[in-house]
């Protein structure tokens, strides 16, 4: 079961977001390198960990052990601010579109078909927001399961070496019939998201 | 700081978005190769399967190499010593095949296989593109000609053409029974358009700035994977299975 956690509910569910940022410290940090973002030696967190955060998290027996982050395109978020290099043209910003990152799954679980539940957990998060696409920067390596999971992936540039891997920006179109593809790829029944989303607060 | 390549980021974009919405595995397979022939690519070849043993026919979804390489490569078990497929198995980005001349050097039998599609069959470079699914390697899309581009751009671009080409390819036949489907290539599509015109060897030899006994070549090998005993034929077969319109 997976559990959304927004900036309206998240203090629900602190332990939660805790466990969380020391899970992608031993997957970000430790397993990929990413010793920039390692915070007090067992978290992994970056600047957009910021009360803006949406995090959908994959939960068994109180543990998390798989996620992503959702994070708003209208403010600088690592597109706009890391990579833009990544994108021919405008870069996707709008109220509707969110980035999506920290896409993690704890080893023992990745032979499972979790990738397909977050895929269908991110779909369902946005329909219950009215977000109409993601953007997000992949492993080129990624392109061809996420295009076989049937998600609606659109290039938003050619390719690029970051640290001698290639990688690529796209956008994803939030559609019924991905959902649909998704669900079907990972023989899932129905809703994953468990808890209610509240709706998003107004400033 | 400088974008890419405005001419790569245009097909790149054009193909994605065409090819996002063909159903038929030919129709995929003549969109990537008109996108990837002004690089020089003149052949390529889609595998799905890459773990398959029962060779190169059942493991690959479409290619649309010269008649006489394809039957040479089946018939000799190339696929199974083929340097370029077992470095594909391991690779997680895409890699040149002169990348893999250097371990060719002790195998008699992988060596031979590049020899062979180099000197016979103007195969002399490429560039490999491993698909992967969640567990890893799955298959590769393998590109390759007589004077390619394989800048880094190129490669990029390459990549990504690639990608989509393929994933789109399993998608058309998971519905069907996999079966290999044998395209014309780019240039074989292009004499037999010129010969529905009713030209000749000669003449469309003039029109494509080709020398004859090349265009000969590939009308013998469209003739071939047309299964027609005469040009004549090839051509009606051509425009009857969608190859080629006039």
């Amino acid at each position: 079961m997976i559990y959304a956690l927004t900036p309206e509910n998240r203090d629900l569910y602190r332990h939660f977001v805790e466990q969380q940022f020391q899970l992608r410290h031993s997957i970000f940090v430790k397993e990929k390198g990413w010793k920039e973002f390692e915070r007090q030696s067992v978290y992994e967190m970056d600047q957009y960990d910021d009360e803006e955060a949406i995090y959908l998290l994959a939960v068994e027996e109180d543990r998390v052990f798989a996620g992503f982050r959702l994070y708003p395109t209208v403010r600088s978020h690592m597109l706009s601010s890391a990579f833009p290099q990544l994108v021919e043209g405008k870069i996707p910003q709008g109220p509707d579109i969110l980035e999506w990152s920290r896409i993690f799954i704890v080893r023992e679980k990745r032979d499972s078909g979790v990738y397909y539940e977050l895929g269908s957990a991110m779909h369902e998060f946005c329909f219950a927001r009215n977000i109409k696409s993601v953007t997000a920067v992949i492993q080129m390596a990624r392109l061809a399961v996420m295009r076989n999971a049937g998600f609606a992936v659109r290039p938003l540039g050619l390719p690029k070496d970051i640290g001698g891997q290639p990688f690529l920006a796209v956008q994803v179109a939030v559609r019924e019939e991905a959902l649909e593809a998704v669900r079907r790829a990972g023989d899932i029944q129905g809703p994953v998201i468990v808890n209610d989303i509240p709706a998003p607060h107004r400033p | 700081m400088l974008k890419s390549d405005c001419r790569f980021w245009k097909t790149a974009l054009e193909f994605t978005e065409k090819c996002s919405a063909l159903t038929d595995v030919s129709e995929i397979a003549a969109a990537f190769s008109g996108a990837v022939m002004p690089l020089g690519f003149e052949h390529f070849a889609i595998t799905r399967d890459f773990f398959r043993r029962e060779g190169f026919s059942k493991a690959a979804l479409a290619t649309d190499w010269p008649a006489g390489w394809y039957e040479q490569y089946v018939a000799g078990g190339f696929y199974a010593v083929d340097p370029v497929v077992s470095r594909n198995r391991k690779s997680t980005n895409p890699f040149k095949w002169t990348d893999v001349l250097p371990e060719c050097r002790d195998n008699a039998r992988a060596s031979s296989v590049m020899q062979i599609a180099a000197s016979e069959f103007r195969l002399r470079e490429g560039v490999c593109i491993p698909i992967h699914n969640l567990h890893g390697v799955e298959g590769g899309v393998c590109l390759g000609g007589e004077n390619v581009d394989v800048s880094t751009e190129s490669i990029h671009f390459l990549h990504l053409v690639g990608i989509f080409a393929a994933t789109q390819m399993a998608k058309a036949v998971s519905s069907s029974r996999q079966e290999l489907t044998i395209v014309l290539s780019h240039r074989e599509r292009e004499v037999i358009s010129w010969a529905a015109t009713g030209k000749t060897a000669v003449e469309t030899a003039a029109c494509m700035n080709l020398a004859v006994s090349t265009v000969e070549k590939q009308i013998a090998s469209a003739m071939h994977k047309l299964r027609s005993r005469t040009k004549a034929q090839a051509v009606a077969v051509a425009l009857a299975e969608g190859h080629i319109s006039v």
